[in-house]
């Protein structure tokens, strides 16, 4: 017989106990996914102010419609799409969407000061927005490349496209990285 | 190629993943503060959507008992009356019999039966001992309507339960042999039963006949009476006005006569009009043929405000079909086999039902 595993199964009793309005579970699931959000809401936004704000509204909005979920198995994605809603809208309100061609103009002048002493997550939101967000969604949060294109609304070609780019200049970054640990070991 | 994807999927994955990532003070506060302030959430009664879809639910039932009291559709009770008034008193067959008096002889006793039959199912058990009676009679009455040719009708003049029957005038009456009261003449009878075969009688012999009104006896309140007395050749097109100012009742009623489209018909319309002169009560109320050229109007107070009238006839039989309003009420009041009591109970249920009265 199949048992879901624990922590699915209690994720999934307090998605039900969220819904008929239960605030402690509702907290205890926000609580879980506290990283992951934090993380979409980096790929998005720089200032981490702005993140925080994109959190907020974010947990009043899920917590006002959860009873709208009608798969818990879905709950995750429907949670960062809320999450990536709100940080398109905090770059609407302040107009701080800088334009692809001109952020990869400047990615190659800051490309030499990449990854100086600085973890693979904050490197990864140094790369071109879309890429940083697929990389985000794909290798952070193990979402699938159909997933995340329903939830950026853009064709899956596009996200495989991107996922692709993203993987070299991950490969590179992290060769880069364990040559500098190298390095580090023989001084 | 792909495994090759795959392998350095799993591989950044896994690297990507051992790093951990803190989460901001900033960050971390202000989350703090949203999950502490969360609203307190009541699982509401009714959410909008169930609001919608109760309002439209009693918006459609409302709809629904607009059109059921707005149409006409004749109740069953009612439709069964009309049909048995219309095989008596509006069947062509009656009004062949009248200038063929073969038929007389053939259609006189099937005439007579129903009414006795209907007499029967209609009584109350009270009066069982009545109905033996009239049935024992009855089983005597077809040899003697078949007499009736032969022997002028005879109208028991002498009657312990006498009953007021006024009988229409009958202009044209084919068969000699057939005598007729006189208009406005009082007959007496003795039973129901005798009464039915006398106004069958009178409704074929003036089958043809434009609808005669012998008397109308309007009872207004238990003090002011009115009798008006006409005849149906000189009840106007236009109406006549009767104004009268009851005692007790504070209120004048303006009755006019009219006639119908038809000549068989005859329109009354009533109007109730209080002290302050507003009109309280416009009613209409068109007969068909009454042989008996009787009405009864007596006045009606339900819920203590608005004052019916409606029709209602002792031991005689007529139809109406009553307009208030712009609501056409089928009211064929028909005291033909309905105790009094019954027809008040149906016409109380038929005006209460159209309570589109103002």
């Amino acid at each position: 017989m199949f048992f879901p595993p624990k922590k699915i199964s209690k994720e999934k009793d307090d998605i039900d106990l969220a819904k008929s309005g239960d605030s402690d579970a509702f907290v205890r699931l926000m609580e879980a996914h506290k990283l992951s959000l934090y993380k979409v809401g980096k790929s998005y936004l720089k200032s981490d102010e702005d993140v925080a704000d994109a959190m907020q509204e974010t947990i009043l909005k899920a917590f006002h419609s959860i009873h709208k979920v009608r798969e818990n198995l879905y709950f995750k994605t429907w949670l960062t799409r809320i999450m990536i809603h709100e940080c398109i809208n905090i770059l609407r309100k302040s107009q701080r969407i800088i334009p692809v061609e001109e952020f990869a103009s400047d990615l190659l002048i800051k490309e030499e000061k990449f990854y100086e002493g600085q973890g693979i997550f904050e490197q990864v939101q140094k790369l071109p927005k879309e890429i940083a967000q697929v990389i985000v969604l794909f290798y952070y949060e193990d979402h699938s490349c159909q997933t995340i294109s329903k939830m950026l609304g853009i064709p899956e070609s596009t996200v495989r496209t991107r996922l692709n780019r993203g993987r070299n200049r991950l490969r590179n970054l992290l060769r880069l990285e364990g040559d500098q640990a190298d390095e580090k070991g023989r001084k | 190629m792909k495994r090759e994807e795959n392998r350095l999927d799993q591989e950044i994955k896994k690297r990507l993943q051992e790093e951990s990532i803190h989460i901001p003070d900033l960050v971390e506060e202000k989350w703090q503060q949203a999950l502490a302030n969360l609203p307190s959430k009541k699982k509401p009664v009714f959410s909008y959507r169930k609001w919608g879809a109760s309002a439209a639910a009693i918006l459609c039932i409302g709809f629904g008992y607009f059109v059921y009291t707005s149409q006409t559709v004749p109740f069953a009770e009612l439709g069964d009356v009309k049909e048995r008034m219309e095989s008596i008193f509006l069947n062509n067959e009656s009004k062949e019999t009248k200038t063929n008096p073969k038929h007389v002889e053939q259609e006189t006793p099937q005439l007579a039966e129903s009414p006795i039959q209907e007499t029967k199912e209609v009584l109350e058990p009270e009066n069982q001992n009545v109905v033996s009676q009239v049935v024992k009679e009855d089983q005597n009455a077809v040899p003697q309507t078949n007499q009736s040719e032969e022997d002028p009708v005879q109208h028991p003049k002498d009657s312990a339960a006498s009953s007021t029957v006024w009988v229409a005038e009958s202009s044209d009456v084919s068969d000699p042999e057939i005598s007729l009261p006189a208009v406005g003449e009082k007959t007496s009878v003795q039973s129901v039963e005798q009464e039915m075969e006398m106004i069958e009688e009178a409704s074929v012999v003036s089958g043809p006949e434009p609808f005669h009104l012998e008397n109308i006896y309007q009872q207004f309140s238990n003090d002011i009476y009115i009798f008006a007395k006409s005849h149906a050749d000189s009840i106007p097109v236009e109406p006549i006005s009767y104004q009268i100012q009851g005692e007790g009742i504070g209120m004048s009623i303006e009755t006019s006569y009219a006639y119908g489209e038809e000549k068989d018909a005859f329109l009354l319309r009533q109007t109730v009009i209080d002290k302050t002169e507003r009109e309280r009560l416009s009613a209409q109320f068109l007969f068909l043929k009454n042989p008996s050229g009787t009405a009864f109007f007596e006045p009606l107070e339900l819920e203590g405000q608005v004052i019916y009238i409606y029709p209602e006839a002792e031991n005689s039989r007529y139809a109406a079909e009553m307009i208030i309003g712009n609501q056409w009420i089928q009211l064929q009041c028909v005291s033909y086999d309905l105790s009094q009591k019954e027809l008040s109970d149906l016409v109380k249920r038929l005006v209460l039902s159209k309570q589109h009265l103002s």
